[in-house]
Order: structure tokens, then C-alpha cells, then sequence
């Protein structure tokens, strides 16, 4: 037996036991997708004989003519709704209604050399979000010192929108997964609602309108400059929006969402910066209180601004994010009594729910998957402001107590009722 | 950049397929009909030596249809149909192991490799396909599978696969090697 006779066997074997599945097909493209069948087809002519034939043609051309039945076939080409993916480089998918690429182009220079490196166009979404990610991620636009995609998503239905949203979400997430990258995906849906003063600010600064979205939503609250925002990476703007104390509030809203954390790898580090700060003032850690740091832009740089009591002083530092330098140090005699208010002021700005989630069920040992019944609340009546997580997994139930910082100040497991 | 050359597919000329192609992308349910009993055993094949698993395998070939079915007006005749088919099948294949991913691993560690495929053949070809799978290594299945089956030439494999072509080359010699030995063990062969 040489190679091509055995060749020809395997050949003949994977013929025989390909499965023949053409009328599940049949029917699935013919029905399940919406498409119309062409009537002039040779071969549904030869299905549909002589008289039933002629009345069904003539019944769907009337119905046609006096109710203004669309073509479906149409929507296979027609642009209903796109989708814009930030890193540096930026990309816009058009998408038809069946989430499919119609259209793949990049905003500038990064992203046309991912454009050249994928074939986007064809593609469902799910599988164009997978070859857009493991590009960014060989070439390096997402790495752990820059793991953040911002992607804006568009559709005149709102209700198609918000399932189309999800879907980026999802599809973003899993993708990062796949590529085994710890990244960061801030999913947002593009306001109407402020859109003249939007689409000023993209004009102003020259951004896309995904990211002068994503400005408008928080540049009030923070100290940075719209011009200062505007020049940052999307990871940086991300770090400075998780530093602001409303961003919980944003992602109730449903038109933001995020999932993983952005990398601050290129800093110094919370660990570092409390280090910094706290032999500065010649403060040990264990008798600091109400420590807050945010991050922020002063003068084009990133920094942290920082403040935290210790004994009767209140410190306020603004220290180089990438340095470490102290840039600013004020002091001012601490008095409870005026600054009770900040108890309102929810002090997680490392954290998220989901990040304290994640990090309790890394301590438990437990998939997300296999816990149950999550809880995920804020608790700001203790003298230490954390979230309290809640989980039932494998019998047991879990309670954790996790700082603002990350750390876990306390767990509990026990047998399920 | 993928260049195909190839001039016949199970006895079709690429040209065929390319025609078919556009004549789909008009929904020309016929053209599909015949694109999809001229091709299948070609994408049915290279995706079962991917995932090697019959289920996964099949659902690859429904979804890959649909996907052409849907996308054919996009199709850019360089032709190489057959690549065009076949990378839209790799794009499903990688879905599936995405999916697979996010399935419970201890799940997938209970199903044993005969449990992913039992195929319904005649003892000699049922032995054959049984040691493509268990015989051979990833590489060598894949590369074999394109070239048995999809009818890719051994530099069109080198290109799709993003290998040396010496490598292709050693990796088939050795999988059909490998494959003889176990047939002729198993007495299906005779060298």
C-alpha cells in the first residue's frame, strides 16, 4: 500500500462519515434566518408544481405589493448597527442585522495595521472581536502595562442596542479569555441624549466619538482638564474614571459596563505610593486612617492624589504616578467633626464588586461558575470600608470582607442550610 | 498572504466553487445545495482533526454553511475558494474551543477519546479514521486531513498552517509512517 492509496482510503472514510445534514441547512437558511428563497430557483420550482406553484408566487407578490414586505435578502447587506474598538489602534465594524461584518475600517494609522493583519469583513461578531484581540495582543497594543478596550456600541433600536451591548460585552470578555490576557473592556452604548455636546468635544480634541463619550461622562467630577483627558490612552482615562466615586453609579445606569481592571502597572503602585507617602509623613500604616487615593492628570502627567489621616493630621499629597515624587504636600489639623460628611463619600476606589468578587473566589478556590446566589454589597458603616461578598458553592456558604484596597479583611465559611 | 494555486478540490476545479460561491451570494439555494455535497467531507474533515470530537465537528460544518450562506456576497474570487470555505471553518473550530474553555474542565476530562467519535464505517475505514485520531499527534492529523481530504497541496498547507514547508513535508511523511505501522499491526494494511 503506498501513501496514496492510503491516502485515498481516509479520503473515502471521512467522505462516508461526514454526516449529510443538508436539510437541517435547507431549512435553517430558509427559514431560520429570515432569508426568502428565490422563486426563480430551479429547483424550489421543481418542489412547488403547477397550480400551488403559480398561487403561492402570486400570493407572496401580493402580499408584497400591498403590505410592503421587505426583501430580507436585504438585510444581509444592509448596516444596522457598528461597533467602535479603542485601544490605540480604533476600529469601526458595521454590522448587519445578523451581527455579521459588513465593513471592517480603522480611525487611524494602528488601526489600519490591524485591519491589514485580520479579515474581518464576513465574519460574525463573536469570531471579528477574537481576531481583533489576539492581533492587539501579539502586537502589543494590549499588553499587562495596557490591557483596556473601550467599545462604543451603536444602534438606532434601543432595544437592539442594549442586546447588542451584552453581546460586545460577552464576546470581549471571552475573547480576552481565549487569548489567556488579563485585560480590561469598558462596553458603553453611545448617548443621544448629549450628542451635540459629544460630538463638540470629539471635534474639539479630535478623538473619536467613543472616547469623547466616555470623557463626557465623568471630566466634570475630576481635576483633570477635557484637554488633559484627551490625550490620554484609554486605560489611563479608565484608571482615572474607576478613581472617580460616581463610576459605580455610571454602571447602574445601563449604559456602561465593564469587566476585569485596568492596568496601573505602568505606576508605581498603590503598595510603592504608601510607602512613599507614609515615610514622608512619618506615618506608620496600621494607625492611618481614611487613606483615599485616586488617580488623576496634573500638567499632562499621570498622578496620584492622595489623602489619609494620621493622629490629629489630615495629609494630602499629589505624588508622580510614574516617579513616585511628591509633587504637592499639604497638611491641616484633622478635626472629625468636619469632615463626618466624607463617611457619605464611598472610599472603594481600587476595587470594584466584581474585583472583590474575583478575588474572594480566588481565596475559596471556587469557579465563578460553581458559586450561586452572589452577593455583592457596600458597607460603609464600618469603621473600614469595604464590600461584603456573599456566595453559596459545593454545600458551603462563603462570606468575605474585602477592603478597598483589595485586601481581605475577613472570611467566613460554612455548611449550607 | 495565503496563495492558492490548487486546480482541483474532489475532482472539482476551483472554478466551479467560485461560481457556486457567487451564484450563492445571490441565495441561489441550488448552487448551495451542490457547494455544500461537493465540500462538506473536505471542511468535515479538516474540522474533525482539529477538534477531534464527531459532535463538534458536525456542528462546525452546519455553522460554516450558514456563515457561507450569509456571508458569499463578501467572497473575493482569488481563486481559492476552498481556503476562503476552509478558514471560515478554522474561525468556527476556534469558537468551539472557546466554548470548550468555559465548559467545566472536570466535565471534559470524563469524556474519554472514544466517546468523542464512533464512526458508523466498514471495519478497514473505521480503523483508519480510529488511528488518525488516536495515532497521530495534532500536526500531522491537521496536515494529512488537508491533504487527503481538502486537497491542499503540500506548500498550500505550509501557508495556511503559517509553517515551513520542510516541516509540513516531514510531518506528513511521518504521520502516514505512524499510520501504516498501526494498520499493519492491526492487520488492515499490508505493507
Amino acid at each position: 500500500m503506498n501513501n496514496r492509496e492510503l491516502e485515498g482510503k481516509i479520503k473515502s472514510a471521512v467522505e462516508k462519515a461526514a454526516p449529510d445534514m443538508w436539510e437541517r441547512l435547507e431549512r435553517d437558511i430558509g427559514y431560520g434566518k429570515g432569508d426568502t428563497i428565490t422563486l426563480s430557483d430551479s429547483k424550489r420550482k421543481s418542489k412547488w408544481l403547477g397550480v400551488i406553484s403559480g398561487l403561492a408566487a402570486a400570493l407572496v407578490l401580493i402580499a408584497a405589493g400591498v403590505f410592503g414586505i421587505v426583501n430580507y435578502n436585504r438585510a444581509d447587506e444592509k448596516i444596522v448597527s457598528t461597533v467602535a474598538i479603542e485601544v490605540n489602534p480604533e476600529i469601526i465594524l458595521s454590522l448587519n442585522t445578523y451581527n455579521v461584518v459588513l465593513k471592517a475600517e480603522a480611525d487611524n494609522e494602528d488601526g489600519k495595521k490591524i485591519i491589514e493583519k485580520t479579515n474581518l469583513e464576513g465574519l460574525q461578531l463573536d469570531l471579528a472581536l477574537d481576531s481583533v484581540v489576539a492581533s492587539m495582543v501579539k502586537e502589543g497594543y494590549l499588553s499587562d502595562k495596557s490591557n483596556t478596550m473601550l467599545l462604543s456600541v451603536k444602534n438606532d433600536d434601543s432595544v437592539k442596542e442594549k442586546a447588542l451591548y451584552y453581546e460586545v460585552m460577552d464576546n470581549a470578555t471571552r475573547a480576552m479569555d481565549s487569548e489567556n490576557f488579563n485585560g480590561c473592556a469598558v462596553v458603553q452604548r453611545l448617548s443621544l441624549s448629549n450628542e451635540k455636546e459629544v460630538q463638540a468635544l470629539a471635534e474639539r480634541h479630535n478623538i473619536s466619538r467613543g472616547k469623547a463619550d466616555f470623557i463626557y461622562l465623568f471630566y466634570k467630577s475630576v481635576k483633570a482638564t477635557e484637554d488633559e483627558l484627551a490625550k490620554l490612552s484609554v486605560n489611563d482615562l479608565n484608571l482615572i474614571f474607576e478613581s472617580d466615586y460616581n463610576h459605580e453609579k455610571y454602571k447602574d445606569s445601563g449604559d456602561i459596563t465593564y469587566s476585569g481592571k485596568s492596568s496601573d502597572k505602568k505606576y508605581i503602585g498603590l503598595d510603592k505610593l504608601k510607602e512613599i507617602v507614609f515615610k514622608n509623613a512619618d506615618a506608620e500604616e496600621k494607625y492611618v486612617r481614611r487613606f483615599d487615593a485616586d488617580f488623576d492628570v496634573e500638567d499632562g502627567i499621570m498622578v496620584y492624589e492622595v489623602d489619609f489621616v494620621f493622629g490629629s493630621t489630615k495629609y494630602e499629597y499629589e505624588v508622580n504616578a510614574i516617579s513616585g515624587e511628591i509633587l504637592k504636600k499639604e497638611t491641616k489639623e484633622y478635626k472629625e467633626s468636619e469632615y463626618g460628611a466624607e463617611s457619605s463619600k464611598p472610599q472603594l476606589n481600587f476595587i470594584t464588586g466584581e474585583d472583590a468578587l474575583k478575588i474572594a473566589l480566588e481565596d475559596a478556590g471556587i469557579k465563578r461558575s460553581d458559586a450561586t446566589d452572589i452577593d455583592a454589597e457596600i458597607d460603609s458603616d464600618d469603621p473600614i470600608k469595604h464590600i461584603d461578598i456573599e456566595f453559596t458553592a459545593g454545600g458551603y456558604d462563603y462570606e468575605y470582607e474585602i477592603a478597598s484596597d483589595g485586601r481581605i479583611l475577613n472570611r467566613k465559611k460554612e455548611l449550607s442550610d | 498572504m495565503i496563495c492558492f494555486t490548487s486546480t482541483m478540490f474532489f475532482g472539482t476545479n476551483d472554478k466551479t466553487l467560485d461560481a457556486l460561491i457567487k451564484k450563492v451570494a445571490q441565495k441561489d439555494l441550488t448552487a448551495m445545495e451542490r457547494l455544500y455535497k461537493l465540500t462538506r467531507a473536505g471542511i468535515y474533515g479538516f474540522a474533525l482533526s482539529i477538534l477531534k470530537s464527531q459532535t463538534d465537528a458536525e456542528d462546525v460544518l452546519h455553522e460554516t454553511y450558514l456563515s457561507i450562506w450569509v456571508s458569499a456576497h463578501m467572497y473575493a474570487s482569488e481563486g481559492k475558494p476552498m481556503a476562503w470555505l476552509i478558514t471560515i471553518a478554522k474561525n468556527h473550530c476556534f469558537k468551539i474551543f472557546r466554548n470548550r474553555k468555559w465548559q467545566d474542565e472536570a466535565e471534559l476530562r470524563e469524556e474519554t477519546a472514544s466517546e468523542n467519535y464512533d464512526f458508523t464505517l466498514a471495519g478497514e475505514e473505521k480503523w483508519i479514521l480510529k488511528e488518525c485520531m488516536e495515532a497521530l499527534n495534532d500536526d500531522e492529523r491537521q496536515i494529512i486531513m488537508l491533504h487527503a481530504v481538502s486537497g491542499f497541496k503540500y506548500r498550500e498547507i505550509a501557508e495556511f498552517l503559517n509553517k515551513p514547508l520542510s516541516t509540513v513535508l516531514s510531518k506528513h511523511h511521518r504521520g502516514i509512517k505512524k499510520l501504516k505501522e498501526f494498520c499493519a499491526k492491526g492487520g488492515i494494511l499490508n505493507e
